[in-house]
C-alpha cells in the first residue's frame, strides 16, 4: 500500500519536473520583462514596469503586431472555409484520389516550415518570373502560405468533429425534408461548433507565431510580430524583448484557454 | 389497392448481393413486419424505400408513384431510426418541430401539431427538455411523435425496440401498434425478434439472404412455417430428415412418425414443436404417435421444464413440459418415458 503510495507521489514529482522543465523558458522571459536594467544580470537590480511603457513608443512593433493579427485572422478565415469544405468532402463523399488528397492537406505538418517556406518563396519567385510582376513581399503571398501551414491543423480538427456527427443524425434531417444545405446548417453546424471554434484559434496561433515561413516573405516595411523581434535579438537582448513577447505569450495562452473550453486540447494532438 | 409495392427489386453492394429479386405488395393500413436474422437485408430493403439506398434494378411505388429515384427528402416516408437519432442540441419540441419546420408550417400550426403529437405519446409535459433528460423509452416516443407528425404515407420502423429492456418492450410494443390502428397508418416494422413480429403484425415477411422465404400472417407463419428456415426462426426445434410413404413419415434412422398428410408428397423434412409433445400421457392411444426414450438432460426454465431425450436410435429430441406436470412425474436423468404427439402436430417442411 505504501509502496503503491510512493510511486504516486513519484509520478506527481515526475509529472511536474516536466512541467516546469517546459514552462521555465516562458517564466524567464516574463520575469525578466520586469527586470529594471537594460543589461541582463542575475540577480536583477531592481524591478520596473518601464519596459511595458516603452512598447507604445516603438511604432514598428505596434506595426508588426497590428499587420500580424492582419494576416493572421485572414490566413485563419480562409483555412477554416477551405478546411470546412474538403473535410466535408473527406468525411461524407467517395472519390477517387480522396486518400491522396488527405495526405497532400496534412503533408505540411510532416515537412519542415523552413523548407516549406523556401519551397514557397521558389515557387513564387519563378512565378513572378513567368507572369512578369512582382508577388514577393506581398501582403496576399504572405497569406497564402500563411494558410499552407494552417489548413492541415483546420482539416483534422475540422474532420475530427465531423466525424463524430451521428450519420443517422443527418439521415433523419433528410427524412423529414430537409436539403443537403439544411442538414448542414442545422444539424451538422451546430456539432460542430467547438471544433471550427477551435480549428480557427489553432489557426490563428500557427500563423500569428509562424517564423519560418514567414522569413522570406516580408518586407521592411511590412513585417510580422516573430520576425521583427527576431530582427530585435540580432542587435540586442534586452527587458525590453522580454516585454514584447510576455505580451505575444499572454495573447496566445488566452487563445488557448478558449480552446480547451471549447474542445479538450487533447482531441487535437 | 397496394399502398407499397415492390417490384423485382435487386441490391448489390461490390460483388455481393444484399437483396435478391424481391416482390411485395403492402396495402393501406397495415402493418408489415421484416422478420430476419442479422445481415439478412432488413435494413437495406427499409433504406431502400425510404430512399437512402438506390436498387440496382427494380422499382419501388408509393401510393402509385414511382419513387425509385426520388430522392428520401422528397419521400412521404418517415423513418424512425434503431438509436432515435434525436438531435442532441434541441429541444423535444424542436425535434419533433423540424419536419414540420422544412415544410414550412406556419408557426401556430406548428406549435398546435407539435402538441397534439407529443399528448398522442404522453410527452406534453416535455417539450422544454434536451434528449439526454430523458429516458430511452421517452426517446423513442419522441422519435415516433417526430416521424408521425408530418402526417407520413409510410412508417418505416427499423428494430425500434431493440435498445430497450423486455418489459418497456412489452409496452412500447402494444403502444406502437394501437397508434398505428388508430391512425391508420401504413407501416413496416423491421425486428429480429420472432415474438415480436408474431404480436404486432399483420402481416410477416421472413427474409433470409436477402429473399423472402415465406409471408403470411402472423398465425400462418407460426403455424404452417414452410421451411426449415422459417421454422427453426419461428421457434421449432426438432427436425427430422427422411421421406414420405403414404401419409407415415420414415426418418433417415428407421422412425416412423404418422402425419395427417392425406396423399403422397415428396417433402424430406419434417419439424415438430417442443411444445406439442406430451410425456407420459394417460391416453396414449389417442396420439397415435408414441415412442419410449431415454431422457438425457433435465432442464429447469421456470414455466417450463425442457427435456432433451434419446431415441434408441440415437436421434435426440427436444421436449418442453410444463413445471406443475413435472412435479407430479417421477422420473429423473436415464429414465425412460413415453413421448407422444399427434399427427396434425407434424410439420412437413421444404429444405
Ligand atoms: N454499405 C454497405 N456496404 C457493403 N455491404 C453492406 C452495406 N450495407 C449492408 N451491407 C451488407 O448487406 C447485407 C444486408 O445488410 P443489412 O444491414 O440490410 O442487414 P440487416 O438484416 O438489417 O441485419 P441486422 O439485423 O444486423 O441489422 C449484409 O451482408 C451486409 O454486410
Ligand atoms: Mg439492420
Amino acid at each position: 500500500m505504501s509502496q503503491s503510495y510512493l510511486s504516486r507521489i513519484g509520478s506527481k514529482l515526475f509529472i511536474l519536473l516536466i512541467f516546469g522543465f517546459i514552462t521555465l523558458p516562458v517564466f524567464m522571459v516574463i520575469w525578466i520583462s520586469f527586470f529594471k536594467n537594460q543589461l541582463i544580470v542575475f540577480p536583477p537590480k531592481g524591478y520596473s514596469t518601464h519596459w511595458y511603457m516603452q512598447l507604445a513608443d516603438q511604432g514598428n512593433f505596434a506595426m508588426a503586431f497590428f499587420f500580424s493579427l492582419e494576416v493572421s485572422l485572414l490566413a485563419m478565415i480562409i483555412s477554416l472555409v477551405l478546411g470546412l469544405l474538403s473535410s466535408l468532402a473527406i468525411t461524407h463523399y467517395e472519390f477517387r484520389g480522396k486518400q491522396t488528397l488527405q495526405t497532400f492537406l496534412l503533408s505540411p505538418l510532416v515537412v519542415p516550415a523552413i523548407i516549406t517556406g523556401i519551397a514557397i518563396y521558389i515557387f513564387l519567385f519563378k512565378s513572378e518570373n513567368w507572369l512578369g510582376f512582382n508577388l514577393v513581399p506581398s501582403f496576399w503571398s504572405l497569406t497564402f502560405a500563411h494558410v499552407i501551414i494552417t489548413l492541415p491543423w483546420t482539416v483534422r480538427l475540422i474532420s475530427a468533429g465531423l466525424q463524430g456527427v451521428n450519420r443517422s443524425l443527418e439521415e433523419a434531417a433528410v427524412d423529414l425534408g430537409a436539403s443537403k444545405l439544411q442538414t448542414f446548417w442545422y444539424v451538422i453546424m451546430p456539432s460542430i461548433r467547438p471544433s471550427l471554434v477551435a480549428a480557427g484559434i489553432f489557426a490563428f496561433i500557427f500563423s500569428f507565431n509562424n517564423l519560418e515561413i514567414s522569413l522570406m516573405l516580408v518586407s521592411p516595411r511590412q513585417t510580422t510580430l516573430p520576425i521583427e523581434i527576431l530582427n530585435y535579438v540580432f542587435w540586442k537582448v534586452d527587458p525590453f524583448i522580454a516585454a514584447v513577447s510576455t505580451v505575444q505569450i499572454i495573447v496566445i495562452a488566452g487563445l488557448m484557454l478558449i480552446a480547451d473550453r471549447f474542445v479538450g486540447l487533447s482531441k487535437v494532438f | 389497392m397496394a399502398e407499397v409495392v415492390l417490384n423485382h427489386v435487386i441490391k448489390r453492394f461490390g460483388n455481393s448481393l444484399a437483396i435478391n429479386d424481391l416482390n411485395l405488395s403492402i396495402d393501406k393500413g397495415e402493418l408489415v413486419s421484416f422478420l430476419g436474422p442479422s445481415g439478412c437485408g432488413k435494413t437495406t430493403t427499409l433504406r431502400m424505400i425510404a430512399g437512402f439506398l438506390e436498387p440496382d434494378e427494380g422499382d419501388i411505388l408509393i401510393h402509385e408513384e414511382n419513387v425509385t429515384r426520388i430522392p428520401a427528402n422528397k419521400r412521404d416516408t418517415a423513418l424512425v431510426f434503431q438509436n432515435y437519432a434525436l438531435f442532441p442540441h434541441m429541444t423535444i419540441f424542436e425535434n419533433v418541430a423540424f419536419g414540420l419546420k422544412m415544410r414550412k408550417v406556419s408557426k401556430e400550426e406548428t406549435r398546435s401539431r407539435v402538441l397534439e403529437a407529443l399528448s398522442m405519446v404522453q410527452l406534453e409535459k416535455f417539450g422544454d427538455r434536451y434528449p439526454r433528460q430523458i429516458s430511452g423509452g421517452q426517446q423513442q416516443r419522441v422519435a415516433l411523435a417526430r416521424a408521425l407528425v408530418v402526417n407520413p404515407r409510410l412508417l418505416l420502423l427499423d428494430e425500434p425496440l431493440s435498445n430497450l429492456d423486455a418489459k418497456l418492450r412489452q409496452e412500447m410494443r402494444s403502444e406502437i401498434r394501437q397508434l398505428q390502428q388508430r391512425l391508420g397508418i401504413t407501416s413496416i416494422f423491421v425486428t429480429h425478434d420472432q415474438e415480436e413480429a408474431l404480436v404486432l403484425s399483420d402481416r410477416i415477411v421472413v427474409l433470409e439472404q436477402g429473399e423472402i422465404r415465406q409471408i403470411g400472417r402472423p398465425q400462418e407463419v407460426y403455424d404452417s412455417p414452410q421451411s426449415h428456415f422459417v421454422a427453426d426462426f419461428v421457434g421449432v426445434r426438432n427436425f427430422f430428415n427422411g421421406h414420405f410413404e403414404s401419409h407415415a413419415f420414415i426418418t433417415n434412422n428407421g422412425i416412423k412418425i404418422f402425419t395427417d398428410m392425406k396423399q403422397k408428397s415428396d417433402f424430406k423434412k419434417i419439424g415438430i414443436r417442443s411444445n406439442m409433445i406430451v410425456v407420459n400421457p394417460n391416453n396414449k392411444e389417442m396420439y397415435i404417435n408414441t415412442f419410449k426414450v431415454k431422457v438425457e438432460l433435465i432442464t429447469y426454465k421456470g414455466t417450463i421444464i425442457e427435456l432433451l431425450v434419446l431415441f434408441p436410435t440415437g436421434d435426440s429430441i427436444v421436449v418442453e413440459m410444463p413445471s406443475e406436470q413435472f412435479k407430479q412425474n417421477t422420473f429423473s436423468k436415464g429414465d425412460q418415458i413415453d413421448i407422444c404427439w399427434r399427427p396434425d402436430s407434424v410439420l412437413p417442411l421444404s429444405s
